[in-house]
């Protein structure tokens, strides 16, 4: 009896141990990293063929990055030699289709899981999104930290660019956003942002807009998106202002004339912060705004001293400066785009629920009629090392 | 009728409840609470919280009354033995079905997440068998285990949502209270499911060591579970919002993957958390099994319960790969709930008040 059980315990420990030797040495998903593709863009466009999708796919060539430097021979003149991306494009009617199609003709497995950046071009973006986001929600192999932007054009330009400062154009695309300290005239945001918008205030939401040229990116301004649809864009001044509106800028600059009237002086913006209030709810709601926004006086041309009634004055103009901008955008979105992306529909729903609930079904309408009353006070901080 | 002397301490018990109530229907909780009631969905964890630690109460005053035996014995003695054995019977199939669903709802998010084409069965399996090898040493080791993990378990979950903060906006969880009473009342108890993990002390209690403080356990465990679901609650709304948490399926897990700490240096903490989140689904379905087959020992008076271990995992097993896709896991893991409410609650709240009603157990009998 003891020893049966002995004997059917070190079976079963025989067979648990031939059972981790299966576990640990492989597994199904195991792929081998020298397999891979590290894809590290997407870029979506309208095909010749109608209704469906070119996509095309940045792919770093990793040997041609980390050449030189392992080797150390040939040195700086052996990097010129190759390229370190290849961009493969493909006509399918999804993402996952497309990217399957390259399986036709790459050798190694795409790789999603690293890839930074997204972009969808501008025809796409009008006809509608929703075909074309909904992969990277569904997927969890795309990761919602990568960036996603609408390019003025065609998404192939941006994927075909051939930077300069970075080796690789998605690195380089995805360090723009990271200049929101030193710019607020342009979309800050990640997949995740856009998602959140998109679902949240029923298909409306403020994307990045990029413009390509044949070196570089620009990525001021922004898309404007209504429904799923690209409705138009915004201007650098008028993102700056929609920036100051939702609370979201947190560098950038402001150019006035200087007090004496005959040169210029920049007002660089540390940080700046708003407070939204309703102010009347009836017929329609008015919202009252107020910025505070604080900087530096970091340059004033005439090689003037700036002395303190000057300080007022500049401080004075900045902050007309300031709202002018934030009119500027809001009358856009409220005239020309008639869509809501100051959030005013979020604010009343997260804090005066019951007055939303009576204007909810007919926001849309109402969002143009809204009131909104800015205020702005600049104040400077710090003017530098002369007077 | 002890079939085995382990026994143990308190402290092993409070481990031993919360890791059998923490569970991977955590990573789906957020999604559950938004869709219900909105923003106003964390309350309702902490009202299901207070449900389910009301009805942990009748458990524990079962335990109270009858220090010596567990639910097989005392239900027997208190409604007489057919009634008691069909009692018996419900109960088992309960742990069976509980351990199933917990092992399929883990299989679910490893193949969402990590493991994308491995086969189900071969995740439950090697879970299960894992599971089956700690369970035939007894009682003691895997309250050990739950003591052991615990800290290694929770510490880092609070640690790793904890990194979500810098990109939190917490007016997300506005407006305050703008769902109907009735909405959240309902809510409460299609939330107080999450709880489940409790019942296992209608098995396990007589083998503490001192049943009198089953209480202060129940007190611990309970407001741990809540506190724990609350801040993961509340982490995600005010990370990816409720509009993104109401369509993602496992929307806790999904934040880990947008979390990025300043520095970069947490970028990817998608293998750490599923590191954790199978911790948390082994030690729960420990704990359920072991009811499960413990009930059965008690039932048939079997001398050893080892075999039975043995005898119930083709059935677990079966049982877990029933459903089809992951919608119909959902649907399967409501219906688990449900059968939680009649055997956590109806059932002990009916034992409970006979035995008072006909005085048995307790310092009477």
């Amino acid at each position: 009896m003891i020893s049966s059980r002995r004997f059917f315990q070190r079976c079963l420990l025989f067979g648990l141990a031939m059972l981790a030797f299966c576990i640990i040495s492989a597994c199904w998903d195991y792929r081998d990293i020298d397999r891979r593709i590290f894809v590290g863009g997407v870029g979506v466009d309208k095909s010749l063929q109608g209704g469906r999708l070119k996509i095309s796919f940045l792919i770093p060539i990793v040997r041609a990055i980390a050449g030189g430097e392992g080797g150390g021979s040939g040195g700086g003149g052996g990097s010129g030699g190759e390229k370190p991306v290849i961009v493969e494009g493909t006509v399918a009617d999804t993402i996952t289709e497309g990217a399957r199609n390259l399986a036709l003709r790459l050798n190694r497995d795409l790789f999603f899981e690293h890839m930074r950046i997204v972009v969808i071009g501008e025809e796409v973006a009008r006809n509608g999104l929703e075909s074309v986001i909904n992969p990277f929600m569904r997927q969890t192999e795309f990761n919602r930290r990568s960036r996603i932007a609408i390019v003025q054009g065609k998404a192939e330009n941006i994927m075909g660019i051939k930077t300069i400062i970075e080796k690789l154009p998605s690195s380089y695309l995805d360090s723009l956003y990271g200049n929101a300290s030193f710019s607020g005239k342009f979309v800050e945001g990640d997949l995740g942002d856009f998602l959140h918008q998109i679902h949240s205030f029923g298909g409306n939401a403020l994307m990045s807009k990029m413009v390509p040229d044949t070196n570089e990116v620009n990525i001021g301004g922004g898309a404007v998106i209504k429904h799923y649809k690209l409705v138009g864009w915004l201007s650098e001044e008028e993102i700056q202002g929609i920036n100051f509106f939702l609370g979201k800028i947190t560098g950038g600059s402001i150019t006035v004339d200087d007090p004496r009237g005959n040169g210029k002086c920049t007002f660089v913006i540390l940080n700046a912060h708003r407070k939204l209030q309703l102010s009347a709810e009836e017929p329609v709601p008015e919202f009252e705004l107020k910025v505070l926004a604080e900087g530096n006086i970091s340059e004033a041309t005439e090689g003037v001293s700036i002395d303190i009634e000057d300080e007022e004055i500049i401080e004075r103009r900045v902050s007309e400066k300031i709202r002018n901008e934030i009119l500027k955008g809001t009358t856009r979105l409220q005239d020309d785009y008639r869509v809501d992306l100051l959030r005013l529909g979020e604010f009343l729903h997260k804090y005066h629920p019951k007055l939303w609930k009576i204007y909810e079904s007919r926001w849309e309408d109402l969002f143009p009629d809204v009131k909104i009353s800015v205020s702005v006070t600049a104040d400077i901080k710090n003017i530098g090392v002369t007077k | 009728m002890l079939t085995n002397n382990d026994k143990i301490t308190v402290s092993q018990t409070v481990a031993l409840l919360i890791t059998t109530m923490l569970a991977t229907g955590i990573l789906a909780l957020p999604r559950h609470v938004a869709n219900i009631a909105g923003s106003d969905g964390w309350l309702l964890v902490i009202f299901a919280g207070i449900t389910a630690f009301a009805s942990s109460l009748i458990v524990g005053a079962l335990v109270k009354r009858f220090p010596q035996d567990t639910f097989i014995e005392y239900s027997q003695k208190v409604v007489g033995k057919a009634p008691g054995f069909f009692l018996g019977i419900i109960l088992i199939l309960y742990f069976i079905f509980l351990s199933a669903m917990s092992v399929r709802v883990f299989s679910e998010v490893m193949n969402a997440f990590m493991l994308i084409n491995t086969p189900r069965g071969f995740i439950i399996g090697t879970m299960l068998i894992t599971s089956a090898y700690l369970m035939r040493h007894g009682i003691e080791p895997i309250a050990r285990t739950g003591e052991i993990l615990l800290p290694v378990l929770v510490i880092p979950i609070f640690a790793m949502y904890l990194t979500a903060l810098p990109r939190a906006d917490f007016s997300e969880l506005l407006p305050f209270l703008d769902t109907p009473a009735k909405t959240l009342a309902i809510g409460t108890v299609q939330t107080a499911y999450n709880f489940l993990g409790f019942e296992i002390l209608l098995m396990v209690g007589p083998y503490m060591r001192s049943p009198e403080r089953v209480m202060w356990a129940l007190y611990f465990a309970m407001g741990f579970i809540t506190l724990m679901y609350l801040f993961i609650v509340v982490i995600v709304f005010a990370s990816i919002g409720v509009e993104d948490t109401r369509i993602l399926m496992w929307p806790a897990m999904s934040i880990i993957r947008t979390i990025m700490a300043p520095g970069g240096v947490f970028e990817r903490l998608d293998a750490l958390a599923l590191a954790l989140w199978t911790i948390a689904s082994f030690t729960t379905i420990n704990g359920m099994y072991y009811a499960g087959t413990l009930a059965a020992a008690h039932l048939t008076g079997a001398r050893e319960f080892k075999f039975l271990v043995t005898v119930f995992l083709p059935w677990v097993y079966l049982i877990s790969i029933i459903p089809t896709n992951p919608l119909d896991t959902m649907r399967w893991t409501r219906l688990s709930g449900m059968a939680g409410l009649v055997t956590a609650v109806i059932i002990p709240a009916i034992i409970l008040a006979t035995s008072i009603v006909t005085k048995k157990g307790g310092s009477t009998s």
